[in-house]
């Protein structure tokens, strides 16, 4: 699995049922989404692929190279 | 937007001073500045706009010394030039539309008079860019754990229609920590607003310093793009449990502008 190094502070979901919900159009509110929260310098692997994308094209985070 | 009335001032603050409930007019003027272009030989005089636009907002109310009301807001400010005011005259809910600005306060009268109770007035001149926003967290209290999220607001385009693109204009958020009590390891709130291009994963768009008393207001610039989708965060620095009550908005701009 990719691993990502984050840019710029996030919060995102990572529950499955969650992520296709908020994806569908559901605006959940905030308690439901149980959202995870990565500051700058931390590696994670477990964004939402539909948003990895946008994140890499807004510089909010880089692919992580193999040993890096 | 709908007709309004007087019920639906939401709020009023100034420096994270709540000054509302004192207050029984409020007066809010944009202008443009012009010079006069008409040369010899013209028959009617011509303006045109130079450029530069100036806001002026004006209060009046009763006079209240009470701890954190009108008088221990604006009785020592005259002079200051960087009084962050922000109103709303559309009711309190998430996305209603807000006033805002960084201001000069100008003057503060008080006007005693036989058979009337006290009177306080001030005036204000804007010391930059007036600001048309959106409210993200409607001057409400905070959860008391470490973390509480706003609910989202998404853009609307110009037509009022709910619109999915980012805005390439940046714009200014602003903050107003109207209390704060510190419980044990909590030391200050940490605000910010983030941005979402789907209302799935949240970037932080802009960081307010972190207060770590109240009164306490900031209104902070960003050049960057923002997404369709905005709300804001907070958490408790030490990230124990606290009670705070804050405002937060954000004005996005167009291009150029």
């Amino acid at each position: 699995m990719t691993a990502y190094r984050v840019l710029v502070g996030l919060n995102y979901p990572t529950a499955p049922g969650v992520i296709k919900r908020l994806l569908a159009g559901d605006d959940l509110p905030p308690a439901v989404r149980a959202e995870k929260r990565a500051e700058p310098g931390d590696i994670v692997s477990d964004l939402p692929a539909h948003s990895i994308p946008a994140l890499l094209e807004k510089a909010c985070i880089e692919e992580v190279a193999d040993g890096g | 937007m709908a007709v309004r009335g007087a019920a639906d001032v939401a709020f009023l603050l100034v420096d994270g001073y709540d000054i509302l409930g004192t207050v029984t007019q409020l007066n809010d003027k944009q202008q443009a500045l012009t010079e006069r272009t008409d040369a010899l030989g013209d028959l009617w005089e011509e303006h045109t706009f130079v450029g530069i636009r100036t806001a002026e907002i004006t209060q009046e109310g009763f006079y209240d010394d009470a701890a954190g009301s009108v008088h221990a807001a604006l009785s020592s400010g005259p002079g200051n030039s960087s009084r962050v005011l922000c109103y709303g005259p559309d009711g309190t809910t998430t996305g209603a539309y807000f006033k805002g600005l960084t201001a000069v306060q100008v003057d503060y009268e008080v006007d005693f008079r036989r058979a009337e109770l006290h009177k306080a007035r001030a005036t204000y001149k804007s010391n930059g860019r007036f600001d048309n926003g959106r409210v993200l967290f409607s001057q409400a209290a905070l959860n008391g754990t470490s973390q509480h999220l706003g609910n989202t607001v998404q853009r609307v385009d110009a037509s009022g229609a709910a619109a999915t693109t980012s805005t390439t204009g940046g714009g200014a958020g602003y903050l107003q920590l109207v209390s704060f009590t510190s419980a044990a390891l909590a030391t200050g709130v940490r605000a910010r607003i983030q941005h979402s291009s789907d209302n799935a994963v949240w970037a932080d768009l802009i960081t307010f310093t972190v207060a770590t008393a109240s009164p306490f207001a900031q209104r902070v610039e960003t050049t960057v793009g923002i997404e369709a989708y905005t709300r804001m965060a907070t958490s408790y620095q030490g990230g124990a449990s606290a009670q705070a009550t804050i405002f937060c908005g954000l004005a996005r701009y167009a291009p150029g502008g």
